[in-house]
């Protein structure tokens, strides 16, 4: 069968036994589940046995791209990598953009399943179809950048492009990340931490192969057209300029930007830390994904000052804004080294600030104490103590160690600040205050790998324009953020949207913020690149589709409705002060509203059977039924 | 007469050149089939779109031992394939390693201007990449420099230049 859009293999390279094989990608597979995410999802839930450990052989490594990645479609260059995770226990997924998914494509790939675990460290390299597992001896140890360098050495070519996996990686930090072109971090989740456990350092890929479309003129044409779109796009100037950066300023002034902790929700010095001040003083160039129109990837130097000569990509709004506000540090340049160390130590940026900030308040209440924390002085924003806690918790040395596990396990190991510990499912917290745009806190809520904004990232409630509402949803509160009403509906809409995005491939900053793929939209282009005939409506069944099978993940890892909550300080203290101030988050009737849309059982959280067999998920019926599962 | 000028500061490193060429030329999506490649290394930020210069002493052309390299009535490169004994001394001999290999047919390729008319120039996101006389170029350059030459000494008398 000649394969459109799709590379049409699949790779899968046993580490303990050193076999490898490469199949055909599955028809089916294709149509039901898409792409990217989509793929991954399915593939843990069918070969994953329920309550594996995720540091065991047992656990896969999946990395997954698109069938728009490696064409001209604009954006489309980013892969998910999932597994189960070793931080949350039930799914874990994080994607990256960058040139690594492309190059995958053009290897010939559209999924790569990683099994077992090897002996002793070791990389792939993977050049078409020669598929090389060699010695990592001589890369364990070394951070993100060396790594990349000594393997562009080692295999004599620059244009190779790798992910790779830090020290705190092999040092068993929980939430350790993946690398691609050593600045794109898929870093939620943990996904370097399994890397890890199977002694894989990093993949090294390089590929020939063409790609070719369906219908090469209908394609050509829709490109033109959302070229357009994007060009003309109001966001798009900002956006390029500062890349996500551009709206910590807004967070601000809307009274939702995590300060110190979520103690506060105005960061007084965000001024000094914002995108503007980064693009106006740091900023030389521009940089940006495979395939992406509107780079938005910032190339900054530091020219004076303690950190001068300090170079590198980004960085975008979450690390940013963690190691400034949730911090509360309000010196630029610290940040910027703390996000250095971060990326080539290989952690998740947003789970160790949240660490971080953690002990910063415990500290400050007085349920740590210096002896406690290796002598260090974590008062607020503190420099020294920030620095140092990247690296204890990179080394898992001394306090470090404890953090190294996430907030839920450290504050469980501490037995304090349990109720602060800012996790959904032991996934930290973002840097919105879910009390400040609640369609987003109801995406922490039921996000299928934990308190995380980008499986819904309903990003149009910031808009706080009722007539949108009233369009898409006939409920004008929607999309205005302070609401609690409509926000089911808004988050499951969203939620479906971006598991399509996510399985395409494509930026979520421009399909779903800027809103440049709609489903319709998104239809059209699948069928001119793949020759999938399909519709709008069939699109929005596929994201449902995926976002049910991970449901049903998580529902056999034992997940129910109790765990679909917030921590206390969101659901009982309102917002202090700022234009926000005394807004609190409505967690019963929102999350109501979103099981009715879901058809989820509102008791426990299942998936109703009707639901699922409308989505073609009898397996997951049997599959719950063998294991006992009750379902209705 | 009009080239392409490469303007390297301003490239994002996207390859959305390389994909449009292979696309054009190809019909199919391939930047190692492409006539224009960026050179790219992460660390340092560094995206060097390379493509032939069209030189007046065109390396290429002159070393063919079987003259497959010429320019056309236009002044465009060209290579008669059917020539082509696949010796790679283009490859070899051209001073910015713009003549490349096409993986597939094992063939040398060079940018053709798209006869007269680059897909690469009209795509590129970030005007990385000119299509002009190099006198026009000369001055693009130059009145950019002047820009960020004045730029301090008006921003000290409270004047901000506007960004186009």
């Amino acid at each position: 069968m000649k394969y459109y859009g799709y590379a049409g293999k699949i790779l899968r390279i046993n580490l303990s036994k050193r076999k490898i094989s490469i199949k055909d990608l599955e028809k089916d597979l294709m149509i039901k589940f898409l792409g990217g995410r989509g793929f991954n999802s399915k593939r843990l839930f069918d070969e994953l046995p329920p309550k594996i450990d995720p540091l065991s052989p047992e656990n896969k490594l999946i990395f997954s791209t698109g069938p728009l990645v490696g064409t001209m479609f604009p954006t489309a260059s980013r892969f998910n990598v999932s597994a189960k995770s070793p931080q949350t226990n039930i799914l874990g997924d994080s994607n990256a953009g960058g040139h690594f998914s492309a190059e995958m494509k053009y290897a010939g790939y559209d999924q790569i399943i990683i099994e077992g675990k090897s002996k002793e460290p070791i990389y792939l390299y993977i050049n078409d179809d020669e598929i090389k597992i060699l010695d990592a001896k001589h890369l364990w140890g070394k951070d993100v950048y060396e790594c990349d360098r000594i393997i562009k050495k080692d295999l004599g070519d620059k244009s190779i492009q790798t992910v790779i996996i830090g020290p705190a990686a092999e040092n068993g930090v929980k939430f350790a990340g993946i690398f691609a072109n050593l600045m794109r971090a898929a870093a939620r989740t943990g996904m370097g931490t399994v890397m890890a456990s199977k002694n894989l350092k990093a993949i090294a890929i390089k590929g020939s192969k063409s790609i070719e479309v369906a219908n090469p003129k209908k394609f050509e044409k829709i490109i033109e057209e959302i070229e357009e779109e994007i060009y003309n796009h109001p966001q798009y100037w900002p956006r390029r300029k500062m890349g996500t950066t551009r709206i910590l300023l807004p967070v601000n002034a809307m009274g939702f930007l995590p300060t110190r902790h979520f103690t506060s929700t105005v960061f007084e010095y965000a001024e000094n830390v914002s995108g503007e001040k980064l693009a106006e003083e740091y900023n030389i160039k521009v940089r940006g994904c495979f395939a992406c129109i509107l780079p938005c990837s910032r190339f900054y130097i530091i020219k004076e000052g303690k950190y001068a000569g300090l170079y590198g990509e980004g960085p975008e709004y979450e690390p940013l804004s963690s190691f400034t506000a949730r911090v509360g540090n309000g010196d630029l340049q610290v940040a910027l080294k703390a996000i250095d160390m971060v990326n080539k130590l290989g952690l998740d940026a947003i789970t160790t600030a949240e660490c971080i900030s953690w002990a910063m308040e415990c500290y400050e209440k007085g349920w740590l104490k210096k002896n406690d924390v290796d002598g260090l002085d974590l008062t607020w924003g503190n420099e020294e103590a920030i620095l140092k806690l990247i690296e204890k918790i990179s080394k898992r040395e001394g306090f470090g160690d404890i953090l190294a596990d996430g907030v839920k396990r450290a504050s469980e190991k501490l037995g304090i600040g349990k109720e602060i510990a800012m996790h959904v499912k032991g996934l930290e917290i973002i840097q919105a205050d879910p009390r400040g745009a609640k369609g987003y806190g109801l995406g922490y809520v039921v996000a299928s790998r934990g308190a995380d904004h980008l499986r819904a990232e309903p990003f149009m409630e910031l808009s706080d324009d009722p007539k949108k509402g009233e369009k898409l949803f006939g409920i004008p509160e929607a999309t205005i953020r302070l609401e609690y009403k409509g926000k089911g509906k808004l988050v499951s809409y969203c939620e479906d949207w971006c598991a399509i995005v996510d399985s395409l491939e494509v930026c979520k900053n421009v399909a779903e913020n800027m809103e440049i793929l709609p489903f319709d939209k998104a239809a059209e282009v699948i069928e001119a690149a793949t020759g999938l005939k399909l519709n709008g409506k069939d699109v929005r069944k596929i994201g449902e589709r995926i976002i049910n099978i991970e449901r049903a993940f998580l529902i056999r890892e034992g997940i129910r409705k109790e765990h679909d909550t917030l921590p206390k300080r969101f659901l009982e203290e309102p917002i202090p002060s700022g234009i926000s101030k005394g807004s609190i988050f409505e967690l019963e009737i929102m999350l109501n509203e979103y099981y009715e849309e879901r058809k989820w059982n509102k008791k426990t959280g299942i998936p109703y059977k009707e639901k699922l067999k409308e989505l073609d998920l009898e397996n997951v019926i049997e599959q719950f039924e063998k294991i006992g599962i009750e379902i209705e | 007469m009009k080239k392409i000028f490469i303007d390297a500061f301003k490239c994002s490193g996207c390859r959305y050149c390389e994909l449009v060429c292979s696309f054009f030329h190809e019909g199919k999506f391939n930047p190692k089939l492409s006539r224009i490649r960026i050179f790219k290394e992460d660390e340092y930020g560094i995206d060097n779109p390379i493509l032939c210069s069209l030189c007046s002493y065109c390396s290429c052309i002159n070393i063919c031992p079987t003259n497959a390299f010429y320019k056309n009535d236009k002044g465009f490169m060209e290579i008669n394939i059917e020539k082509c004994i696949k010796c790679y001394k283009c490859i070899e001999s051209c001073f910015f390693g713009a003549v490349f290999l096409h993986l597939e047919k094992n063939i040398p390729i060079v940018c053709n201007l798209c006869n007269g008319d680059p897909k690469c120039v009209k795509k590129c996101p970030t005007g990385a990449i000119i299509f002009t006389e190099p006198n026009n170029f000369t001055q693009i350059k130059n009145y950019e420099y002047s820009r960020i030459v004045y730029q301090d000494f008006l921003n000290k008398h409270g004047m901000k230049i506007k960004s186009e």
